[in-house]
């Protein structure tokens, strides 16, 4: 019989999972556990008259430090477990990082950094497998327990504002990128004001405010720049803006022909296929023939 | 000198601390003082160990007021033991801050180091991981010979077997180490145009068990020092997995690779290739990124987008 196949959950499904193994604090007995065995094993040792059986008392301490050492051996494991998950959402396989983090996160629930990086990639996954509403209630999970000053809680913020344009949630969102906005200059040059800025631009697709879009436009490489080829999405949105715009402007044809140079960037970056998976308005353009000279003009 | 002058060079003698220490940092790297700290380190841990093992065993012999003096010496060894451990854990708490230093403020980095380095007696791990960050310091500030000095250094100390047969690389907080001290020797060689140490250093990382992200920057390392070394047919071998690993890397190192690999194909007549990733890299850098890293491939002719 084949395995089951892991589908990706729904924002009810991971409202469940996130409860169900939330971050707990490690029991405060273990912590002194230790202690006591080593004072008591040390009391013993000054009053107990046992002659050679004295010996014997150090047998818990070995037993301590064998169990010191499975937790170590544990914690070891867990750490390559969330490593791996980390490493398949670089090679941008989300399907079976989803999986692994899925699986690994009630073993996490007492490790807050572990923890928190597996759901912080259970977002992403979700994000990138357009399951956008199950991504914005891991991301509400992690910014409701991360200091709101912490530079990726910024970033976290921008990606939930692009889960909730992608619901239609457009007034939390706007709401959202405002506040991101006070924080763009002290990030400015950053992955995250990078990130903020692909998220307005998604916020003007989704308004139909293409000429806001399109006016901003002289800035945009050197802005989604530290996204790396991440880019290439911002310019496919760029791209489909100029598109809807060359259908109502008077300017036609320099419009169209904007449209084609930012699409031939976006697609120098990623895949068509990958633009239109992740952004379904842009298959209108998925089928454009690419010609680098096009985009050199 | 003026008048005016003195008066203002008395002035600011005045105003500043003439009594302040300077602050201090480490000296310039000795391979010969490494060895005495290891020494001194190691024999005070062995030497608590053969103490309390001989007190245990002594101790069957000793009866009356004795045995007292007897359990009384293991508790203080012990204690002794404790304090050991507690200044080892202390220096070992500080790696993460001195690891971020170096990254943000070296010259900070620099003074925790040196007083991080003045404990007596550091488990033999701490030290070396204590003398890694300094390897990475030296890095961060262009002294590149330095900087491979104390990789090899240290590299060495790792390898050379411990007593009770152990091996101090085992563990995978040692090997991570050991992957870092590679990629950093790598990386200093290349810069001191040493392509032989830098394809001894690439040649270990094979051989070294490594996270995604150490086998980027080795891969990044390796096409930087193929394509220097003339190998361009060799830099393109694997293209689409580079190419692949390349995207999962920060958008500089990103850029950088796609600069070297374009030198490469241009160099090795495949012009379409060339353009695809000379094009590429123009979106992935600023002009300003594109001249240092094409200035970093010496003597190699550059791709035709860049010119």
């Amino acid at each position: 019989m084949p395995p089951p196949i892991f589908e990706p959950p729904t924002a009810e499904q991971m409202q469940a999972h996130l409860s169900a193994h939330a971050l707990r604090a490690p029991s405060r007995w273990l912590g002194f556990l230790p202690l006591m065995l080593g004072l008591g094993v040390l009391t013993m040792l000054f009053f107990a008259d046992l002659g050679a059986a004295a010996l014997l008392l150090w047998a818990p301490l070995l037993g301590l430090m064998i169990y010191a050492n499975a937790r170590a051996y544990r914690l070891q494991q867990l750490q390559q477990r969330t490593l791996r998950i980390q490493e398949l959402v670089l090679l941008c396989d989300y399907p079976q990082s989803l999986q692994l983090a899925w699986r690994t996160l009630p073993s996490l629930a007492t490790s807050a950094a572990l923890h928190h990086q597996a759901v912080a990639c259970t977002a992403q996954c979700l994000t990138s497998l357009r399951q956008p509403g199950a991504a914005i209630v891991a991301y509400d999970y992690l910014l409701d327990r991360l200091p709101l000053d912490e530079p990726v809680a910024y970033e976290l913020r921008a990606h939930r504002a692009m889960a909730q344009l992608a619901t239609d949630r457009l007034t939390d969102a706007d709401q959202a990128i405002r506040q991101l906005r006070h924080a763009h200059d002290r990030f400015k040059g950053a992955t995250l004001a990078a990130w903020r800025r692909m998220a307005q631009l998604f916020q003007q697709v989704r308004t139909h405010h293409d000429a806001d879009a399109v006016a901003e436009s002289d800035t945009l490489l050197d802005e989604l720049r530290p996204l790396g080829v991440e880019a290439g999405y911002g310019y496919g949105l760029l791209a489909y803006c100029y598109h809807r715009s060359a259908q109502h402007d008077e300017d036609q044809p320099r419009a169209s022909v904007q449209a084609r140079v930012w699409w031939s960037r976006a697609a120098l970056l990623l895949s068509p296929q990958t633009l239109a998976y992740r952004y379904p308005e842009l298959e209108a353009m998925s089928d454009w023939p690419l010609d680098p000279r096009i985009e050199k003009s | 000198m003026t008048r005016d002058a003195d008066a203002t060079h008395r002035e600011s003698n005045d105003t500043a601390p003439s009594d302040a220490a300077p602050t201090p940092v480490c000296p310039p790297f000795d391979p010969r003082a490494l060895a005495r700290r290891l020494a001194i380190d190691g024999a005070v841990h062995w030497g608590l160990l053969i103490l309390v093992v001989m007190i245990i065993a002594l101790g069957r012999f000793m009866t009356g007021p004795t045995a007292i003096v007897g359990d009384s010496l293991v508790v203080g060894v012990i204690v002794g033991w404790i304090w050991l451990s507690s200044v080892g854990a202390r220096a070992a708490q500080q790696l993460p801050i001195i690891a971020r230093a170096v990254e943000i403020d070296p010259a900070v980095a620099d003074t925790q180091l040196a007083a991080a380095m003045r404990r007596p007696a550091l488990p033999r791990s701490v030290r070396l991981m204590l003398y890694a960050h300094l390897a990475g310091l030296r890095h961060h500030q262009d002294r590149s010979a330095e900087s491979a000095a104390i990789c090899q250094a240290v590299l060495s100390r790792m390898n050379r077997p411990m007593l009770l047969g152990g091996r101090l690389g085992r563990g995978s907080v040692n090997v991570h180490m050991r992957v870092q001290l590679l990629l950093l020797l790598a990386e200093s060689q290349l810069n001191l145009n040493n392509l032989a140490g830098a394809h001894l250093a690439i040649a270990q990382l094979h051989q070294t068990p490594r996270t995604l992200v150490q086998t980027m920057q080795m891969t990044a390392l390796q096409t930087q020092y193929e394509v220097s070394a003339g190998y361009f047919q060799l830099a393109l071998n694997h293209i689409e997995q580079k190419i692949r690993l390349a995207e999962a890397m920060p958008w500089p190192q990103c850029g950088a690779m796609h600069v070297m690999l374009a030198a490469a194909a241009h160099q090795a007549k495949r012009p379409d290739l060339a353009d695809w990733l000379s094009r590429r890299a123009k979106l992935l850098c600023t002009a300003d990124q594109l001249k240092t890293f094409s200035m970093r491939l010496v003597g190699v002719e550059s791709c035709p987008a860049e010119g």
